[in-house]
């Protein structure tokens, strides 16, 4: 493979470097504006494709199996929803016992105990 | 027999809890420097289309074309975002496995029931018995219900992430080395036979703001205007959020392998039994890089305000 590096990015921006030193020549004509406004957007163009390809690369990088991580998670939901329907169970019962106390302690109060 | 030796100790639950609410938004940070930048090349378009204003036409598609491509980037940030929300959602399902919500509701529970038989006792006391029920049984009694009940949810809460815990290690150091590809390696391009990385980009939109900011001074120069003070600001703010997300991609990077180590640390505090003071540092030194990073992103905000 060939390991040399173009640094291409680089070279785009020295490229508009240098038409943004040619746009300060107070003596161009509208055609060389035009000429030199037309370069500059191709360059811009070909630096957003670049950038474009990279960021797509990069995600498509991310390319890990996550299928498994998805079902332990569900296992994990499924768990905390089981402790949930215990606490609720608990829950109940506690309720029961108060309404117990409660009808005790109004016999006791209504003094038939 | 409620209590069980596969029951975590409170504190170890509790370190479950700290690393769930820690990673619950992990994914935000990667895609932040994604849109980050999507941010400054919007701004760069706006820049650069000055060089187009004698060409009307030029100048909007300029614009329009700077819109589109933030909306392409901030889809690719999109999947970004996706992918590793799948560690948003491990830590939110750790977070509702090691709530402590089951026992609190149920301790109010106990607790209101305890104080009505408690003045029950009383007001039954109160009265011409010969008999005096001892008071604060009532608290007693709901004591002894809600620790029964806590004890149990607490053993099956300490089994399930026993469990669970060790199955997702596994899985957690595949996604970080996945996220860590993502944020350091570098992905070849063929059609310039360059490898580039997102330091490569940010290093882009340093080099790119100054430059779309040198096409807006040229274009005020030809047409014998001085560059406003507002875009003087926008331009100088936007240096400050590039430095921002500079320092956003090292520590973000640096919190991966944060995370990686204290759900390593978590595993062996609760595999072994360890006291938290053992795994502690780890823990510790995550949630520092945790909130080293969204101080970052708050500064970025104000910058951007």
């Amino acid at each position: 493979m060939n390991t040399e590096k173009i640094n291409t990015l680089a070279k785009i921006h020295a490229a508009q470097d240098v038409i943004i030193d040619a746009l300060a020549d107070p003596q161009l004509t509208k055609n060389e504006i035009s000429a030199l406004q037309d370069s500059s957007l191709k360059l811009r163009n070909m630096e957003r494709t670049i950038v474009a390809l990279v960021g797509q690369k990069l995600v498509d990088s991310l390319t890990a199996d996550t299928k498994d991580l998805k079902i332990l998670i569900k296992q994990i939901e499924q768990s905390a929803e089981k402790l949930s329907k215990v606490a609720n169970g608990i829950k109940k019962a506690a309720r029961v016992v108060e309404a117990l106390i409660k009808i005790v302690s109004a016999t006791i109060s209504m003094g038939k105990l | 027999m409620l209590a069980g030796c596969a029951s975590l100790t409170k504190t170890q639950i509790v370190a479950v809890n700290q690393f769930a609410q820690t990673s619950k938004d992990f994914s935000a940070y990667p895609s932040k420097i994604m849109t980050e930048l999507a941010d400054v090349r919007l701004k760069r378009g706006i820049f650069y289309a000055n060089l187009f204003n004698d060409k009307p036409s030029k100048y909007i598609s300029v614009l329009d074309s700077a819109f589109n491509e933030k909306k392409q980037d901030y889809q690719l940030s999109e999947k970004v975002d996706v992918t590793f929300k799948i560690i948003d959602k491990y830590a939110q399902s750790l977070l509702l496995l090691s709530s402590d919500q089951y026992t609190t509701d149920l301790k109010e529970q106990t607790e209101t029931f305890g104080v009505d038989l408690d003045s029950l006792i009383t007001l039954y006391n109160s009265m011409d018995n010969e008999k005096k029920i001892p008071s604060g049984i009532g608290g007693l009694v709901s004591q002894i219900i809600y620790w029964g009940g806590d004890i149990y949810i607490k053993n099956k809460q300490g089994k399930n992430l026993k469990s669970f815990i060790p199955k997702a290690d596994t899985l957690i150091g595949m996604m970080i080395t996945n996220l860590k590809e993502f944020l350091v390696g570098k992905v070849y391009i063929p059609a310039i036979n360059d490898s580039l990385n997102i330091q490569d980009l940010i290093k882009n939109e340093e080099t790119g703001i100054r430059e779309s900011y040198k096409f807006y001074v040229s274009s005020c120069s030809r047409l014998n205007t001085l560059p406003t003070l507002e875009s003087e600001n926008e331009y100088l703010n936007t240096l400050k959020v590039l430095d921002g997300v500079n320092t956003l991609l090292e520590q973000t990077v640096s919190a991966t392998d944060g995370l990686r180590k204290a759900h390593h640390a978590l595993l062996t505090a609760i595999e072994k039994k360890k006291t938290l003071t053992e795994s502690i540092k780890e823990l510790q030194s995550y949630y520092d890089e945790i909130r080293k990073i969204k101080t970052t992103i708050e500064k970025i905000e104000k910058v951007k305000k």
